[in-house]
């Protein structure tokens, strides 16, 4: 199911971002070669480097739709319910932070043929 | 959500009534004759006139006015990198039509509203095993402002009882008439678009009011807006038509039509409508 797929991608997305910084545990949840890939490489080198997490708060699971199935493909629509996000030092301490509100995501998902899903593209609609 | 874009489609909401063409503004005075009509009558035509477009785009939940130079594409691409994982691999080759081997890359179009609309595979020769080729470009495709601008959308006439002068206290009516449908091919930036609209909904407005918007234009004995003026003098009365619209694209980088929404333009004319004071006098 493409929600599911989409929920555990998203939440394996905001651990590594929170948990583990590791450029070599993207290939498995991010498709090659899209903006989103690259860019997340790139935020968690960064994050890697400076020994720095971030942390999203939300005050609800996320609610994920499906808008759109093909073979290889598979848009969602995610409303987060977030609350704030919190950049932590190396000493677990936080270095900054900004509130945040409920905001709805389109994502879309790919796949090769009997392959799992991956995240291909995450894309801010705005306030929910 | 950790990475997320800010929407790569420009959003949503945008002006482009300095766009609308000479011809559209020429036609003013042809679809807007000043003369009464049975109870009511139309405004229209002394150059008191003001027209204005505004598209909202699919998808977006936040009216945002954009500039004018801001461009909304009707297809967001996404290509995904599925060649070799690893130096050697064979999983994620492909032949090209030159019968050599490729590197695959999954070409996927959405639109604006998350609809995936095609997702093409796309084979790439390269000559070096070890490193991918350049990522293929998507195709450009003429934008959802420049359609509406192709449209031209026919100027509403703004339909009023009483038809050349309001008087305090004395129910004024409004209501819209318009075209309804519309449909045109249009060739551009080398892709044939194919776009049909039709008319969902109408609006009015009096001054800084409420907007009123219904599903039907209403006309004298059913208006859209019925208003008592409080105050004496020049007062604005607007009507606008809502369109939706679908374009259907072919050209180059796409393996065969492709149609997507797109979104809702409301065309809007605005004028000046006179109120004025009536006194009983008393005559012993």
């Amino acid at each position: 199911m493409p929600e599911d797929a989409a929920s555990a991608l998203l939440a394996y997305s905001a651990w590594l971002h929170a948990e583990r910084p590791d450029v070599d545990l993207v290939g498995p949840a991010f498709a090659t070669g899209t903006d989103l890939d690259l860019r997340t490489r790139r935020d968690l080198a960064t994050l890697h480097r400076t020994g720095r997490t971030v942390i999203e708060t939300t005050a609800e699971p996320d609610v994920v739709t499906v808008v759109s199935v093909t073979a290889h493909a598979a848009s969602v629509r995610v409303v987060q319910d977030l609350t704030g996000i919190v950049l932590r030092g190396p000493d677990g301490r936080t270095v900054d932070h900004a509130p945040a509100s409920r905001t709805a995501y389109l994502v879309l998902l790919v796949r090769n043929d009997g392959e799992p899903w991956k995240l291909a593209a995450i894309d801010e609609e705005g306030p929910a | 959500m950790m990475r997320a874009n800010r929407a790569p489609r420009s959003p949503v909401r945008r002006r482009i009534g300095a766009a609308l063409s000479a011809a559209s503004v020429a036609a003013l005075t042809v679809v807007a004759p000043a003369a009464a009509t049975g109870g009511g009558g139309h405004l229209g035509g002394d150059g008191d006139l003001e027209v204005g477009i505004t598209v909202t785009t699919p998808g977006f939940d936040q009216p945002v006015d954009l500039d004018d130079d801001t461009r909304t594409p009707p297809v967001i691409w996404t290509v995904v990198d599925a060649g070799p994982a690893r130096p050697g691999d064979l999983s994620g080759l492909c032949l090209t039509s030159a019968g050599g081997f490729g590197w695959r890359f999954w070409l996927i179009g959405r639109s604006p509203d998350g609809t995936i609309l095609g997702e093409r595979l796309i084979c790439r020769p390269f000559d070096d095993p070890a490193s991918p080729p350049p990522t293929p470009e998507p195709p450009v495709l003429p934008t959802i402002e420049e359609i509406w601008r192709s449209a031209r959308l026919p100027v509403p006439t703004i339909g009023i009882d009483p038809p050349t002068r309001g008087i305090t206290g004395l129910e004024t009516r409004v209501w819209v008439r318009s075209a309804t449908e519309l449909a045109l091919t249009v060739a551009l930036d080398g892709y044939s678009v194919t776009a049909r609209a039709v008319v969902v909904g109408y609006t009015a407005r009096i001054d800084s009011g409420p907007v009123t918007r219904a599903d039907r234009p209403g006309g004298p004995d059913t208006p859209l807006l019925r208003h008592r003026f409080e105050v004496k003098g020049p007062h604005r009365v607007a009507v606008g038509a809502v369109w939706r619209g679908t374009a259907t694209f072919s050209g180059p980088g796409l393996l065969g039509p492709v149609t997507t929404s797109i979104g809702e333009a409301v065309i809007r004319v605005a004028r000046t409508y006179p109120v004025r004071e009536v006194r009983a006098l008393l005559r012993p």
